[in-house]
């Protein structure tokens, strides 16, 4: 049992930290864009070329050009 | 999420906090824990046997800790902290393809009996699926002065020759020889746990004292044969031959074939060592059961063993274990 | 319409990549992934061995043959040599690529292979003449073994995260977060396990439970998922359907995970506190394992009909399948009530089949029939892939149901307090159904390594690129979109 006067306060503890960290992230901007990032992947010349776009086309279909970003 | 050690930095400080406080922290304060009453470090012999064990894998199929449930039992009392202090690296297993070890120096006692086992463990289990370690024997002509030679049954035992056990094979029985649990006064089901845990019934348990605390006993032939299979067996066979020259048959033993039952009661209340049957002399030791097994399972494993494999014997009731028992050794 | 990675790499997208890179690129996955083939036959044909053994314990009892001795090595090589240098492999063509870059250093990355090889071959060689640790589950190498491959971790920690500071787009993709994080937690694992100041006794025990199942799921789990969330997307041609769920799924990952381990001592004379800890976030993995499954098959809806037509997409889904079912079961396995049956038994066995053979060796090989191809521009065959597949799918089936309904009867008959010989007798059907199982497994093996011979130095087979035609199941989600 002594071990939960131990453990009590350093849950506490993490529990604040963990929600400070959250509101940091949230606060600079680490969840405004979610969507980017998803098609980094898609990006290569072979997903381009099954999707039959030409290698110079990087604007067609759903793929957005790998410049995109946004800055807060 | 964009910056680099946001990501990774935080990933990786989260959890080195979190092993800190679920791992380190709490081995650094059971590394501390004190060795239970009566624990000893291991002997040299013994400790040498520990690494032959380890090298070889025993773990992998030979638990050692006996958990605070009814299933376990059969094993000895629940592990305590302080059975674990000498005890490194830690050998508590985490299956159980053969039985616990924990205790295998009380409930086998006899170097005899682990140095056959480990040559050919179906010459004493023949249900067994261990393999066997014969690497860890010699095979000579003739038992060099200062050696015993093991005595392999017949049909096991190689064509010509005696069979010697290596140093690593001494060392490694000197090691489960070692495995003895000491007892705990007041320590048993859900003792190192504060009495926390929902204990599941234990369906057979009571079963078997009730009636004979009511002294209405019966012999039941079915039990008298899952606790002779399940305590005596090892050694005398399920045929009850025995093992020549091993361990003794009981099958037309003058002890067991006999209507005076004190001294067939008293032998396995009481163990027994050096004894000569039928004019061999035996140099194994058989181990009390005195403190394992209520009166009514001894009763119930010498009514069995007084009416199998040809012997003819008066049975005995809990009455008769109860009377030797009070006489003491 | 034909293409090859040659093709391909001239139009290669981003500032700092070459020709060169990209040859260089796959001849580190292709060294790491032959490297791991290797391990994947030597270390399944001595598990093979071990099935055999349960029903035949006299055969090959010899010292150097014997059970206890091949044992180990069958786990820590499974571990330690294929499925560690199967991911790592595949991480760095994920971490190379969707961060649009090239390696940050392809003499680290041929260093560390080289380091994780030293140290497998090290360490079976010091297992079989019996230098083993204490039987403590995939730690049993002597320790200077393990800093070998401790030093291996570094060299990949160091080069993937100098490869993601190269990266041409300001995100950091959600697999490279896996991938790296898995490699700097299995540092801090490899670390603890090693470091002996509290390793005592019952402190011993503290590190082991955390340990064993650490090395899992902070090592294996992490970069297999990475590995899906680049793989999945890049073989439907189709984003990921949720990049929330996989950040929610990464952290929770984070918090959770490393508290369970201590639920493989249950019962044990470990502290009650530390117990109860575990159970309770076993089940609190249920929020990441969910969150993480159900983001990989909603990814692949409208595709199901679909996934035959592709087995790269076929390995994945069921390794998938298997992470949703295997970890979900290690949940319910940490409940006291049913640990005290469970426990101890082989049902732990089919347990760690089902995670780490249906889970990160499928993932493995998912990622390596998805991701190789396109590396080295040479398709296996569609029969070699199905032959693989189908052997190991329904081996691994077997296998595990065998062991499952097995070990009950065998935790079953320690409850009713039958001789425990009872229970070995008992078994004997279900090891035979497993070495029926690891027989199709092992053979499943060879299709791979043949494969991979295709996809590598061989002839190129016959089946399609891995990246599917994306407007197939288009129609699901546009009728989802409308409804």
């Amino acid at each position: 049992m002594n071990a939960l006067l131990i453990l009590i306060p350093i849950t506490l503890v993490l529990a604040i930290v963990a929600v400070g960290v959250f509101f940091w992230a949230v606060n600079h901007a680490q969840f405004e864009d979610l969507d980017t990032p998803k098609i980094l992947p898609l990006l290569d010349a072979e997903n381009r070329v099954q999707r039959g776009l030409s290698d110079t086309d990087s604007e067609g279909g759903r793929v957005v050009p790998e410049k995109a970003h946004h800055d807060p | 999420m964009k910056p680099m050690l946001a990501i990774f930095g935080g990933a990786l400080a989260i959890y080195v906090v979190i092993v800190l406080l679920i791992a380190v922290g709490p081995a650094i304060d059971l590394s501390r824990t004190p060795a239970g009453p009566d624990v000893q470090p291991l002997t040299q012999l013994q400790a040498e046997g520990r690494e032959v064990f380890a090298g070889n894998g025993c773990g992998y199929c030979h638990t050692q800790q006996v958990r605070p449930i009814p299933e376990d039992q059969v094993f000895g009392r629940p592990s305590a902290p302080g059975d674990f202090t000498y005890q490194t690296p830690e050998l508590l297993g985490s299956e159980r393809t053969g039985p616990d070890l924990t205790n295998v120096g009380n409930t086998k006692p006899s170097d005899v009996w682990q140095y056959i086992h480990l040559y050919d463990p179906r010459a004493v289990v023949p249900e067994s699926i261990m393999p066997n370690f014969k690497f860890l024997f010699r095979v000579v002509d003739k038992a060099p002065p200062g050696e015993t030679a093991v005595p392999v049954p017949a049909q096991f035992a190689p064509a010509r020759g005696v069979v010697i056990p290596t140093q690593q094979a001494k060392a490694l029985v000197a090691y489960l020889l070692s495995l003895k649990q000491t007892p705990i006064p007041g320590y048993s089901m859900n003792g190192g746990m504060g009495g926390m845990t929902s204990a599941a019934p234990s369906p057979s348990a009571p079963a078997s004292s009730a009636p004979a605390a009511a002294g209405a006993y019966s012999y039941d032939a079915g039990k008298g044969e899952a606790l002779f299979t399940a305590n005596c067996s090892a050694c005398h066979q399920t045929t009850g031959e025995g093992i020549p020259g091993a361990f003794p048959p009981l099958k037309g033993n003058a002890a067991v074939d006999n209507d005076d039952p004190t001294l067939h009661i008293h032998t396995v209340l009481h163990g027994a060592h050096g004894v000569t049957i039928g004019g061999v002399k035996y140099t194994s030791v058989m181990p009390p059961f005195a403190g394992q097994l209520s009166d009514a399972d001894i009763a119930d494993i010498v009514n069995y063993e007084r009416s199998s494999w040809g012997n003819h014997s008066k049975h005995v009731t809990t009455a008769d274990v109860a009377a030797v028992r009070a006489k003491g050794k | 319409m034909a293409v090859t990675a040659q093709d391909l790499s001239r139009t290669g997208s981003g500032p700092v990549r070459s020709e060169r890179d990209d040859h260089e690129l796959a001849s580190i996955f292709t060294a790491y992934t032959v490297s791991a083939t290797f391990w994947l036959l030597f270390a399944t044909a001595i598990g093979l061995l071990l099935a055999f053994k349960f029903g035949a314990p006299d055969f090959w009892a010899a010292k150097y043959l014997t059970f206890g001795r091949l044992r180990p090595i069958h786990t820590n090589d499974t571990f330690y040599g294929f499925a560690s240098l199967a991911l790592v492999g595949a991480a760095y063509y994920v971490a190379a690529r969707s961060c649009g870059t090239r390696l940050y250093s392809t003499k680290l990355a041929w260093i560390g292979l080289w380091l994780f090889n030293l140290a497998a071959i090290a360490g079976t060689i010091a297992l079989d003449l019996g230098y083993n640790w204490g039987d403590l589950e995939y730690r049993e190498w002597p320790w200077p073994i393990r800093v070998v491959f401790l030093a291996a971790l570094l060299v990949t920690a160091w080069n993937l995260i100098a490869t993601v500071a190269r990266r041409s787009s300001e995100d950091i993709y959600l697999s490279n977060w896996y991938i790296v994080a898995g490699v700097l937690w299995t540092i801090v694992i490899a670390t603890v396990g090693v470091l002996p100041w509290y390793q005592y006794g019952l402190g011993q025990v503290a590190i082991s439970g955390y340990y064993m199942h650490n090395a899992v799921g902070m090592w294996f789990t992490p970069l297999a998922l990475g590995l899906f969330y680049y793989a999945i997307p890049k073989v439907l041609n189709r984003p990921i359907y949720s990049y929330a769920l996989g950040v929610l799924a990464f952290w929770t990952n984070l918090l959770f995970y490393p508290l369970l381990g201590g639920h493989h001592f249950l019962f044990s004379p470990l502290p009650w506190w530390l117990q109860t800890t575990a159970i309770v976030f076993s089940v609190a993995m249920l929020v990441p394992v969910w969150a993480g499954s159900a983001n990989f098959l909603l990814t692949m809806r409208g595709r199901y009909h679909g996934r035959i037509e592709s087995y790269p997409l076929a390995f994945l889904f069921v390794a998938v399948i298997c992470y949703l079912v295997g970890s979900t079961q290690g949940t319910v396995e940490a409940f006291r009530s049913l640990q005290a049956i469970w426990h101890f038994t082989s049902f732990t066995v089919g347990h760690s089949h089902l995670t780490m053979y249906g889970f990160v060796a499928f993932a493995a090989w998912g990622a390596v029939y998805a991701l190789l191809p396109l590396a080295t521009g040479k398709n296996p065959g569609r029969l070699g892939m199905a032959v693989h597949f189908w052997l190991a799918l329904v081996g691994v089936s077997i296998y595990v149901i065998a062991l499952s309904i097995g070990g009950t009867v065998q935790g079953l008959d320690w409850v009713h307090k039958v001789p425990f010989i009872q229970s070995v007798v008992d078994m004997e059907p279900y090891y035979l159904w497993r070495g029926v199982g690891g027989i199709l497994m092992f053979l499943s093996h060879i299709a791979f390594a043949w494969n991979v011979w295709r996809m590598t130095a061989g002839t190129p087979g016959d089946a399609a690129s891995p990246i599917m035609d994306p407007s197939v199941g288009k129609e699901v989600i546009e009728r989802e979109v409308v409804a």
